[in-house]
């Protein structure tokens, strides 16, 4: 049988703990989504809690017509983004005006990626400029890198167009290697 | 959107993750290339605090809680809402039959239904059919409670 399906069934069937294999298969999947748009743990973890009732409640409802982890990927995704949108956080349109990773701007003059690549300083300046990407593309890049789910998938979760998603990946590691980037870019 | 990406330097971006992820020896590499290769190291660690290690445990208990209650809060509300709805029916069908019973009484003595063979039969299917129908939603009901 389908895991998905043997897993599913059980939950319906209120199997002692099946839900609590259902929540531990996924909870990692739902807090990367909700705490890489939302980024404070507090209200990531309410809003995981969140989903995971929402899941619960909705369960019966679920037609195997995608993989569990997707269908519950994109519950995670939409009340991320409902929260985002009721506190009026910007969600994805600062990357599109360049305006996203100011501390890109803020490059030391000397730096010199050949003799820093190993230094701590790189790694802490690259996730700072990762940090201050806006909640859309930050997560994309966290589903495509860290939690390895392809381009189709991720549009099949966020409803985004695979072209938007691609677009917000280009444009986003762009940025990324460009502050790794002497700045007479001699090394090009 | 997708207009503004150079093909090949996503090209580039994309071997560079393949080769980070699969450990390839990077000799020989280029140094546009080094870079997005370092990108794609830092963006595969997963820097966060993670979830307490009891969160599955202790959330799936308070939600399972949750849901119950949630459940037996909406089956209350159906209830209410399906006896009101009922006893709107009943008062409904009441004043209708008080207003136009006798016109209808006369009209099927008219047609001679009642002295039809069929009428027994026809009593007990409608019995049947509503009998079977009440059993159903009483088991659907107490289903729904034990979940």
């Amino acid at each position: 049988m389908n895991p998905d399906r043997a897993l599913v069934e059980a939950v319906l069937a209120a199997g002692p703990g099946a839900f609590e294999q259902l929540m531990s298969e996924y909870q990692g999947l739902c807090w990367h989504i909700i705490h890489r748009m939302v980024r404070s743990p507090e209200d990531a973890r309410d809003l995981c809690q969140e989903t995971f009732l929402r899941v619960h409640l909705n369960l019966h409802q679920f037609r195997y017509e995608s993989p569990l982890k997707h269908w519950i990927a994109r519950i995670a995704f939409s009340i991320a983004l409902r929260h985002l949108k009721r506190h009026k956080n910007p969600i994805g349109d600062a990357l599109a005006q360049g305006s996203a990773i100011a501390i890109a701007e803020d490059a030391d003059d000397a730096f010199d990626f050949e003799a820093a690549c190993d230094d701590l300083a790189v790694a802490r300046r690259l996730h700072a400029a990762i940090e201050v990407l806006p909640p859309i593309p930050r997560m994309l890049l966290t589903l495509y890198h860290l939690d390895d789910v392809a381009i189709p998938d991720i549009a099949q979760i966020t409803g985004l167009p695979a072209g938007t998603i691609k677009s917000h990946l280009y444009r986003a590691r762009l940025r990324l290697r460009e502050l790794l980037e002497p700045p007479t870019g001699d090394l090009r | 959107m997708i207009d503004d990406i150079d093909d090949a330097e996503w090209q580039r971006q994309e071997q560079a993750r393949l080769a980070e992820r699969a450990g390839l020896d990077p000799t020989n590499t280029d140094s546009r290339s080094m870079r997005y290769r370092y990108v794609a190291r830092q963006l595969a660690r997963d820097l966060d605090a993670p979830l307490p290690s009891t969160f599955a445990y202790a959330g799936s208990t308070r939600i399972e809680a949750i849901a119950r209650q949630q459940r037996r809060e909406r089956t209350r509300f159906e209830r209410a809402a399906f006896t009101w709805l009922a006893a709107v029916a009943g008062v409904g069908a009441c004043i209708a039959l008080a207003v136009y019973g006798r016109e209808w009484w006369s009209a099927i003595e008219r047609a001679g239904w009642l002295h039809s063979h069929a009428v027994p039969w026809l009593i007990v299917i409608a019995v049947c059919g509503l009998l079977s129908r009440l059993f159903a939603g009483t088991l659907r009901s107490a289903h729904r409670i034990k979940h």
